[in-house]
């Protein structure tokens, strides 16, 4: 067998939905002169040991991974620059307020390939079975209607909703609770000042400690992690929380595996809003691939290439259909037939996307410090004013030691 | 002693020297350099991308850090709590289980060890969930005697108590299992003449069995203070350090600078601190509490 031209290696997610074996033996048929080796990292390892191979030198040439993650490595300059690479068609067709979270100052430094959204989502089934289905919220969504429906589901046993605090991820589902509010991460782009300490984010947070107060939520929100978050509702315990439309298709999953009795049916809607507050957007997650700088140019050229093959628009439905996510292509139409994702498709469209500062240059710290202080004000040992100030602080801190 | 002897010496047991070398080499590439190598980072400025000496700064800096102190206050009490609490619990059951068969002292032993062979997050999930203030276990098991729900993880003594339950059912295992070899080894002459002797139960256990046990009782004390100063692992998938920091303790705070924020000086000062002081501890136990000890 004569030595392959190019030797790249590739890191990929790896999933029980999708192997990435499609994406290397299907780059090796157009070019058999290419070796890529493939080793899939689960998610929780990932940003460890993408950290140990920078270290040693020995990081791979494509890697796939949530943004989340790949915005610090990009940060920290470890990223080679895929500005310019990208075909007019390509461009055109990549949703821009996906596309625009792989950029740093207009620098692009990954192909996006899917995105999670977070959507409010009610659990129809319980409205039908405490008899209000007929207040079935729409797209349009008040605080007050939301209160409604919580006090007819409490008094049937149910919580209206859940909140956790013992994260460290999943810093999405609990900021837009903040939205209902009109309570934003970042404003206009500067993630050195968070704008949630506001009187809106403020007024967001004593109304989540409220509603554990008054049997809303569960208690111990401190304590609850973000599984505890997802269960709640995936059990039928709680009613209506922010989670992503793929939620709405597993729940059959969720009834042969016994966890449920009955085969719920969970509908998208619009987040809630307080009064006076229009159209909250919603947050969206993308994942993607890089490539790392490499001295090598052939090899450069080889590991760009394959990243565009693996974010092609043939890919691109098989994975987003696999991970039950929507693609970051306008060409790649998926879950048509899906009410969920089109309502949240609709809301996107409609009310635009939050920004969570998945690139910015301290997105994983920021995440890690919000927790501590929400942790703190459920429990009682900061007012939200100090929890939420303290948050501000913690930010600004993070800024001045980097 | 002249480095002729010393050499000659070594040649002359040779073959001794040869089977201690794997290890001599896997401790020396394994745990010293990576040890010298954390002592020199502690004097660094390093990322991922760059090591600038700065002398002392990382240490000041670290020292005033009240996170610093906080994550040393709460090591320091999981060692206080759990090292006496795990010593007597793995006594206690060897001591019970010794009075069994053959076959029921395998099966405890086996029992009490499965948590330490099982994946800690898979331990962790059963935990988890066994901790739920609204669905798990414990409640559940509290609400039949008509006691108020505890939110577990989520506030600051429930939390630490949780950790320690996780901890103790991770490591007590094993301690059953070595005080059981301790227990096996003690002569049944012993016990047979303190009976003629008209010696009761505790009279047997004070005079005979704890004096003849309290070899293993320190190396289990040192080893367990060694090992509870590095509480993490549990703590890292129960409750991340909180809630509000309060089960944050000194090698998860490694943890998060090191491999979360890259501040390569900064971790390296928490290990030096920390290796300094089980150093300390570890010095003392064997030095003072090993002193009357025939082994």
């Amino acid at each position: 067998m004569a030595k392959p031209r190019v030797e790249i290696t590739f890191w990929g997610e790896a999933s029980v939905q999708f192997q990435n074996s499609i994406f290397t033996e299907g780059y090796k048929k157009l070019h058999p002169e290419v070796k890529i080796n493939l080793e899939e990292i689960p998610s929780q390892n990932i940003r460890e040991k993408v950290m140990i191979a920078l270290a040693t030198g020995n990081s791979p040439d494509v890697l796939g991974d949530y943004i989340g993650r790949l915005g610090n490595w990009a940060n920290q300059g470890f990223l080679a620059s895929l500005s310019g690479t990208l075909s007019v068609e390509d461009e055109k067709d990549f949703m821009s307020s996906v596309l625009n979270q792989f950029k740093i100052d207009g620098e692009l430094f990954g192909y996006p390939m899917r995105y999670w959204v977070i959507s409010y989502m009610v659990n129809k089934s319980i409205l039908d079975k405490v008899g209000i289905g007929d207040i079935y919220p729409g797209t349009d969504f008040p605080l007050k209607d939301w209160m409604i429906i919580a006090k007819k589901v409490k008094e049937l046993g149910y919580f209206a909703t859940c909140f956790f605090a013992n994260g460290r991820s999943g810093d999405y589902w609990m900021l837009t609770n903040f939205l209902i509010f009109g309570a934003n991460l970042w404003e206009n782009g500067n993630y050195k000042e968070t704008t949630l300490n506001s009187g809106k984010g403020v007024m967001a947070l004593e109304w989540m400690i409220d509603m554990v107060k008054g049997g809303y939520a569960p208690s111990g929100v401190a304590g609850i992690t973000d599984g505890d978050y997802l269960n709640f509702m995936n059990t039928g315990r709680s009613v209506m929380q922010g989670r992503t439309p793929g939620t709405a298709l597993a729940t059959e999953t969720l009834f042969d595996n016994g966890l449920l009795d009955y085969i719920p049916d969970f509908r998208v809607v619009g987040t809630p809003h307080a009064s006076g507050i229009l159209n909250p957007p919603l947050f969206i997650g993308p994942s993607g691939y890089v490539v790392f700088k490499e001295d090598d140019t052939e090899k450069l050229k080889t590991s760009i290439d394959f990243a565009k093959f693996v974010t092609s628009k043939e890919n691109s439905k098989k994975v987003c259909e696999a991970y039950q996510q929507l693609s970051a292509r306008y060409s790649v139409r998926l879950f048509e037939d899906q009410k969920c994702f089109l309502v949240a498709q609709k809301l996107i469209s409609e009310n635009g996307v939050g920004d969570l500062g998945l690139s910015s240059p301290h997105y994983l710290e920021v995440r890690d410090a919000q927790f501590p202080e929400l942790q703190a004000a459920f429990m009682g040992k900061k007012t939200p004013q100090q929890a939420l100030d303290d948050f501000a602080k913690k930010i600004r801190n993070i800024w001045k030691e980097k | 002693m002249t480095r002729g002897n010393l050499f000659h010496r070594i040649w002359k047991e040779r073959s001794a020297y040869f089977f201690i070398l794997p290890t001599l080499i896997g401790f020396l590439f394994f745990s010293l350099k990576p040890l010298i190598e954390g002592i020199r980072l502690s004097f660094y400025e390093a990322n991922l991308r760059q090591q600038v000496f700065i002398g002392l700064d990382n240490y000041s800096k670290v020292f005033q850090d009240p996170f610093f102190w906080l994550s040393l206050k709460n090591t320091f009490l999981f060692v206080v709590v759990l090292v006496p609490l795990i010593l007597f619990i793995s006594l206690f059951i060897a001591l019970v289980i010794s009075k069994l068969s053959s076959f029921w002292q395998s099966f405890f032993k086996g029992a009490f060890y499965l948590p330490a062979v099982s994946a800690g997050v898979v331990m962790s999930l059963v935990w988890l969930w066994i901790f739920n203030s609204t669905y798990g276990l414990f409640n559940y098991i509290l609400s039949i005697f008509h006691i108020l729900p505890i939110t577990w993880l989520g506030d600051d003594n429930p939390a630490r108590v949780a950790i320690i339950i996780v901890v103790i059912s991770w490591v007590v295992g094993m301690k059953i299992i070595l005080y059981s070899s301790a227990l096996a080894a003690i002569p049944k002459s012993i016990y047979e003449a303190s009976e003629i002797d008209g010696a009761n139960s505790w009279q047997k256990f004070w005079n005979i069995t704890w004096p003849l046990i309290t070899p293993m009782t320190i190396f289990l004390l040192v080893t367990l203070t060694i090992g509870i100063s590095q509480i993490w692992e549990a703590i890292f998938l129960l409750t991340g350090g909180g809630p509000h920091y309060a089960t944050t303790s000194l090698v998860l705070r490694i943890y998060q600078l090191g491999f979360l924020y890259f501040r390569f000086g900064e971790a390296s000062v928490y290990a030096v601190v920390l290796l300094m002081i089980v150093f300390t501890i570890a010095f003392f136990q064997f030095r003072y509490l090993n002193k009357k000890l025939e082994f």
